[in-house]
């Protein structure tokens, strides 16, 4: 045993690199526990006021405060059409609603994206709202155009955000003229994939939005377009190719969207009651 | 001089998430970090190519997705040691020689995470490897060749021994 010990001692190198190798295979292997998600915050945290100053440096002061202003009341007015088309559409299928249930008004916490997934593929950013803005895991972060990802750690001041570019974030959507369901997920690091199927209704041109099940995204938001229509190779569905509708290139405005019905994430969005503001 | 290298790979660290982004030409973007962690293990040698690549990986993995926690640190720790056998080995004044040192760790360095990022898909792999790890490394080459011209430039004479003093 003194004898391993010394060769060791000697070939510091090869004892350093089974070290490390060791230790990320056992990372790669063990599902993310409360010690890890603490050093990640804690990283993330350390990191935030630097990463914040250093993301001003191709932007503009002023010109930035009235953008903001401006996107956010340009958000409000998206999401309220949204629902509004999501709500004619759903009139024209059933024809009456004299029982309708609509989701809750929603509040939006304005954040701004700081930094940015360093690795090779494009799946998490930081954004600069946290604990401290009432931001909370698994809420819903959009941009103007549509969906972008869900809160998957949050810090005192930052948050991480998982786009739906992450092989892991699995969204439930909705064709929105045929009304077709189906989940959305990103296949191998290339493309976006609504999986149907075979005889589902669906073209090249769709918009597919959330569906709102799960509880985690509202529905009615904007994840993509159809761009492509495939069988699959046994023939008993298809996938659907989507093009997300955010700009995942020009992150730079983001809102999470906060309320008391997005707290659990099993809730069904369509059984909240409809409030007052959404009935006129 | 550990310090200092600790410190150049945090900076580096910070502008890759932070203006990178700003700097992308069709989605593509050079690594800061690579190019740092090759120039410190050529500096510095194995073990602190090892040291120095597992913790820059293990901060990238902090930012990433948590189903890939562990990968960063594994390929950035196989670089650093890789490129760290350089340190005695490698003819560092030559341009061409350090170019190629670039390439081959890049190109190594994303074969191996493609294939443990996509579980073995060699498809994927190949798909990603020519879409955007190629120009990457074109363009990472190209932002390398410019450091070394600011850092290392001497009576219009390109070469490194101001990088690499004996």
């Amino acid at each position: 045993m003194p004898r391993i010990f010394s060769i060791l001692s000697v070939h510091k190198q090869i004892t350093a690199l089974i070290i490390a190798v060791g230790t990320s295979i056992i990372l790669l292997s063990v599902s993310p526990q409360d010690q890890i998600r603490l050093s990640r915050m804690t990283a993330v945290t350390v990191l935030t006021p630097v990463q914040d100053l250093f993301s001003y440096i191709p932007s503009f002061f002023g010109l930035r405060k009235e953008n903001r202003l401006l996107r956010k009341e340009l958000v409000q007015l998206q999401l309220k059409n949204a629902n509004m088309q999501e709500s004619l559409l759903e009139n024209d299928r059933l024809r009456s609603l004299l029982d309708l249930k609509k989701q809750s008004k929603f509040s939006y916490i304005s954040s701004e994206v700081i930094a940015r997934d360093t690795g090779r593929g494009f799946n998490t950013v930081i954004i600069n709202t946290g604990r401290q803005d009432h931001v909370k895991r698994y809420m819903a972060v959009v941009t103007i155009e549509g969906v972008l990802g869900r809160v998957i750690e949050v810090g005192p001041t930052s948050s991480v955000v998982q786009l739906l570019t992450d092989r892991n974030c699995r969204i439930s959507g909705v064709v929105q003229r045929s009304r077709e369901q189906g989940t959305v997920s990103w296949q191998l690091n290339t493309r976006l994939d609504l999986r149907l199927p075979l005889r589902a209704d669906i073209r090249i041109g769709d918009r597919i939005v959330t569906s709102g099940l799960g509880g985690t995204f509202p529905p009615g938001l904007t994840i993509g377009r159809v761009s492509h229509i495939v069988l699959e190779e046994r023939g008993l569905f298809k996938r659907a190719s989507i093009t997300p509708i955010v700009d995942l290139n020009r992150l730079e405005e983001v809102f999470v969207i906060a309320g008391d019905t997005l707290r659990s994430p099993d809730r069904n969005w369509r059984d909240q009651p409809l409030s007052n503001s959404d009935r006129q | 001089m550990i310090v200092k290298h600790i410190g150049l790979l945090l900076l580096a660290f910070i502008i890759q998430s932070t203006v990178v982004e700003h700097i992308a030409i069709w989605g593509i973007k050079p690594d800061f970090i690579l190019i740092i962690l090759i120039y410190v293990s050529l500096r510095s040698g194995s073990l602190i190519g090892v040291i120095l690549g597992f913790s820059i990986g293990l901060l990238q993995d902090f930012y990433g997705p948590p189903a890939n926690l562990g990968l960063n640190a594994l390929c950035k720790s196989l670089l650093g040691f890789g490129v760290g056998i350089g340190k005695e080995g490698l003819y560092k004044d030559s341009m061409l020689v350090l170019m190629l040192t670039l390439v081959i760790s890049y190109i190594t360095h994303d074969i191996i995470y493609h294939i443990i990022d996509t579980r073995f898909t060699f498809d994927a792999v190949v798909s990603w490897f020519i879409g955007v790890s190629l120009p990457s490394v074109f363009y990472t080459v190209v932002l390398s060749l410019l450091l070394i011209y600011v850092f290392a430039f001497r009576r219009g004479q390109l070469h490194a021994k101001r990088l690499f003093p004996e």
